[in-house]
């Protein structure tokens, strides 16, 4: 079976994970760079992305760094903080976290080239503590701190000059967890949040590893968990362990597309679609009650899309047909026993639908062919997100964008920009629905509702309800 | 380094970081890194006859007797299945390891004669090294609790002189070195056995078991006679750092590969239905007055109330509660107190060592 087919029934299955080559363990938080997207695992290996859906090791460049990289832009350049233990597991715990700079993450530009190493903070060979995994955080009033420790004693954070790279002056090591390995920090509504994960790492298909965080108003801690647990006990509220297919969920990183709009990267310790290799993976981030939580991308399958605005449902405007039956309304009927009342078929209805383009429109959800969407993923995407096709189900009339930035059904799905679709989950939890391309235009836009009986496209704001769509299924 | 002018050090650079916070943050003082590893960090050793103690702030039971630690040197963390900690947790190595005696109770001092299996040497150094910095002259071992039984203190731990892009070797244990010799973690030369990347299928290989899956060896394991010895202590944190027993009780020679057996006497005032919670790395079994009452399977890691047992009632006078707690490479700890029914924390008792 060649490469293509392989992806094929890797993506009728699900979409949970990269697609291509994407194999890695501890990425670096993503980073764009000129319109690619680059991370780096343990020992440098690179893996890059045009679209943020299709990964390989193409066109990326091995850095000279340890174990478990990691990454953040400050200003025009990027700084690489990664470690370096001559340990491991059952070995001495003599780390050293190190900090480098670069212009550029493209190696084939002449700007590329790392700036001398810095060493800025250690571990002795036997205490408490193992200086690795390197987590890199910038604060909203631009401190930058590094986290680091692993399994073995304490994990510790430490302020960094975002000048230099280098060590903050006076800078304190503070042990803010235990235990925990990849630990990375970031800040969400006033909270500081420290990531770490749990569990057991590589052990392929039976790795536990899971990514767990507690929060604190200090980015030097306490970090305190959902049940009130010092993460120095301890603590840790889960945000992704496994999902059917996938173990071991690990290093966790956080890319902001937009403001409502996060993504989490990590790994996983074993992707059984893909030989149980470990491999990277992009999730949408969903906070609730002040906690993340990985979210979900939709997966392959038939849904209800229905309007946060009013809770309407999006349906191709078709004649209305109504069914007979259930009238037995103020208790008639009397005793007669209950029978099932024949749902509506699309063979019932798709002889009197128009042939050519029909347009949308959203009223009352009631489980009629012309309100059931199918999502089809594709094998191109945007970070962490396949595009969908979206056509009703049981046909390819595919919903497409028009030029005027308005909405349509085309009666074939052809592949189109304007027929394909991105699905980012947001921040809370909704979904937001995007073309790819809308004719005579490079205006970034999404569905949105006007008024409640009505869709179109609109730009996106995370405060508008009109932006925001929940996917049903029943 | 002598150990004296490391200890002059670890305090002198403590103050300046104390004193020298940088852009004013507040940090706790007692969160701020402190490097010192020495026995005496961690345990206060106390006489079988010491006044009882009270569970701290949180309820944490700090008072423990705990055996030097019997070898089991499993390479790995993940054979820890039910069954296995079943077996080898309750397996008994000596007479009265599991007594319910409260009278006939080991104290503090107290030697029995083991036989076990005898360690295996070669740390695992499953990430070998990856990309250098690997220190030289890399440090000694650990110095043995006062009154812990014969040998000489173990040299102080050494700083790594921090080669910036070393070769990356991992570190080898010492190799068989006696109890009571006081030497200190040996750097090998070149590559250490373990120490090259292992089963690095997690990596984009095949389904895992990267770090050399754990599985015991084939080979019938070398059994040695190992004199253990009861120790009494007081843990200076909530929880009780068993790797640091374990250094110190052996001047550095158990550190991995180790099943820990532990006891505290709770003393309450009256009839009282609790649950104990615990949290231990890696697994590990706890008896309330001879009951089973816990299990903590598989490779985790401590987590405060981790577990916690059905209700239970411990009775009004004595009542001992048992741990034993098996860790392969890594960290090892555990950590324990009792909740009301309500979810409030029981602290009315005392805590003794008889």
């Amino acid at each position: 079976m060649g490469l293509v087919a392989l992806v094929s029934v890797s993506m009728s299955e699900t979409v949970m994970a990269q697609i291509g080559a994407p194999f890695i363990h501890d990425p670096a938080t993503i980073m764009e760079c000129d319109g690619k997207y680059y991370t780096w695992g343990t020992g440098g290996s690179p893996l890059v992305s045009s679209d943020g859906w299709v990964w390989s090791s193409e066109g990326g460049a091995r850095i000279q760094v340890g174990a478990a990289p990691d990454m953040i832009k400050i200003g025009d350049r990027y700084l690489c903080a990664h470690s370096s233990t001559g340990g491991g597991l059952g070995g001495g715990h003599a780390g050293t976290i190190r900090t480098m700079w670069n212009k550029t993450l493209d190696p084939q530009s002449p700007d590329y080239e790392w700036t001398e190493q810095i060493q800025v903070a250690e571990s002795y060979v036997d205490e408490d503590c193992d200086a690795i995994d390197a987590g890199l955080i910038l604060t909203p009033e631009g401190r930058l701190f590094v986290t680091y420790g692993t399994y073995f004693g304490f994990i510790r954070v430490v302020e960094l000059d975002p000048a230099t790279g280098d060590r903050a002056a006076g800078a304190q090591d503070v042990n803010v967890a235990v235990d925990c390995e990849a630990t990375t920090m970031i800040y969400q509504d006033g909270y500081y949040y420290l990531l770490g994960t749990h569990g057991t790492c590589c052990d392929g298909v039976n790795s536990t590893y899971n990514i767990v965080c507690g929060r604190s108003k200090s980015p030097t801690g306490p970090f305190i968990d959902n049940v009130g647990r010092d993460m120095i006990e301890g603590g840790g509220k889960m945000v992704l362990g496994c999902r059917d297919g996938y173990t071991g969920a690990g290093h966790f990183g956080r890319y902001i597309v937009e403001e409502g709009v996060q993504k989490m990267s990590f790994h996983w310790e074993a992707d059984y679609s893909m030989s149980g290799r470990s491999t990277l993976a992009i999730l949408p981030i969903v906070w609730r009650n002040g906690w993340p939580e990985a979210g979900y991308n939709v997966k392959n399958g038939v849904y209800e899309i229905e309007s946060e605005r009013r809770g309407y449902a999006l349906e191709i405007a078709t004649e209305y047909v109504r069914l007979g039956g259930g009238r037995g309304m103020f208790g008639g009927g009397g005793n007669q026993p209950n029978t099932q009342v024949a749902f509506q078929k699309l063979e019932d209805v798709i002889g009197n639908w128009p042939t050519g383009n029909i347009d949308v429109r959203v009223i009352d959800y009631q489980f009629r062919p012309n309100q059931k969407w199918e999502f089809v993923a594709q094998e191109e995407g945007t970070l962490g997100t396949p595009y969908y096709k979206i056509v009703i189900a049981g046909t390819n009339r595919a919903l497409a964008a028009t030029a005027g930035k308005e909405l349509t059904t085309v009666p074939e799905f052809t592949g189109a920009p304007e027929q394909l679709w991105s699905v980012d989950q947001l921040v809370d939890g909704t979904y937001r629905i995007c073309p790819k391309a809308v004719p005579g235009t490079d205006e970034k836009v999404c569905l949105i509702s006007v008024g409640d009986s009505n869709a179109s496209l609109g730009k996106f704001d995370i405060n508008d309800v009109n932006c925001k769509w929940n996917l049903r299924q029943y | 380094m002598n150990k004296n002018f490391k200890l002059i050090l670890a305090v002198g650079m403590a103050a300046v970081l104390v004193g020298c916070g940088s852009n004013g943050s507040k940090i706790d003082p007692s969160r701020v890194a402190n490097r010192n590893v020495e026995y005496d960090q961690y345990f206060t050793e106390i006489k079988a006859d010491a006044a009882p103690a009270k569970p701290d702030e949180k309820g944490f039971i700090r008072r423990w007797t705990i055996i030097e630690p019997i070898n089991k040197p499993n390479s790995g963390n993940t054979v820890f299945t039910d069954s296995y900690i079943l077996t080898e947790l309750t397996k008994e190595y000596f007479k009265g390891q599991f007594t319910n005696d409260i009278k006939s109770l080991p104290k503090t001092g107290d030697e029995v004669i083991v036989e076990t299996e005898a360690p295996r040497a070669g740390g695992r150094g499953g990430f070998g090294g990856f990309g250098g910095g690997a220190p030289q002259g890399a440090g000694a071992g650990q110095a043995r609790p006062q009154g812990a039984g014969a040998g000489a203190p173990g040299a102080g731990q050494a700083r790594p002189q921090g080669a910036p892009q070393g070769a990356g070797a991992g570190q080898a244990r010492p190799q068989g070195a006696p109890q009571g010799a006081g030497a200190g973690q040996a750097r090998p030369q070149g590559a250490p056995q373990g120490g090259a990347p292992q089963g690095m299928g997690g990596f984009g290989g095949f389904g895992g078991g990267m770090m050399g899956g754990g599985a015991p060896a084939a080979a019938a394991p070398q059994m040695i006679k190992d004199t253990l010895t009861w120790h009494s202590v007081d843990s200076k944190l909530f929880n009780i750092k068993l790797i640091r027993f374990a250094l110190g009780s052996s001047n550095g020679q158990k550190r991995y590969g180790l099943i820990f057996n532990a006891f505290t006497v709770i003393n309450c005032e009256q009839d009282v239905v609790v649950r104990l919670a615990a949290g231990s790395n890696a697994s590990s079994i706890w008896w309330v007055n001879g009951e089973k009452v816990l299990t903590l399977q598989a490779d985790r890691r401590m987590v405060a109330d981790d577990g916690m047992s059905k209700r239970i009632t411990l009775k009004k006078g004595k009542n001992l509660v048992r741990a034993a707690v098996i860790n392969g490479p890594g960290m090892s700890d555990m950590c324990a107190r009792f909740y009301n029914e309500d979810g409030t924390i029981f602290k009315n008792y005392t805590i003794t060592n008889n």
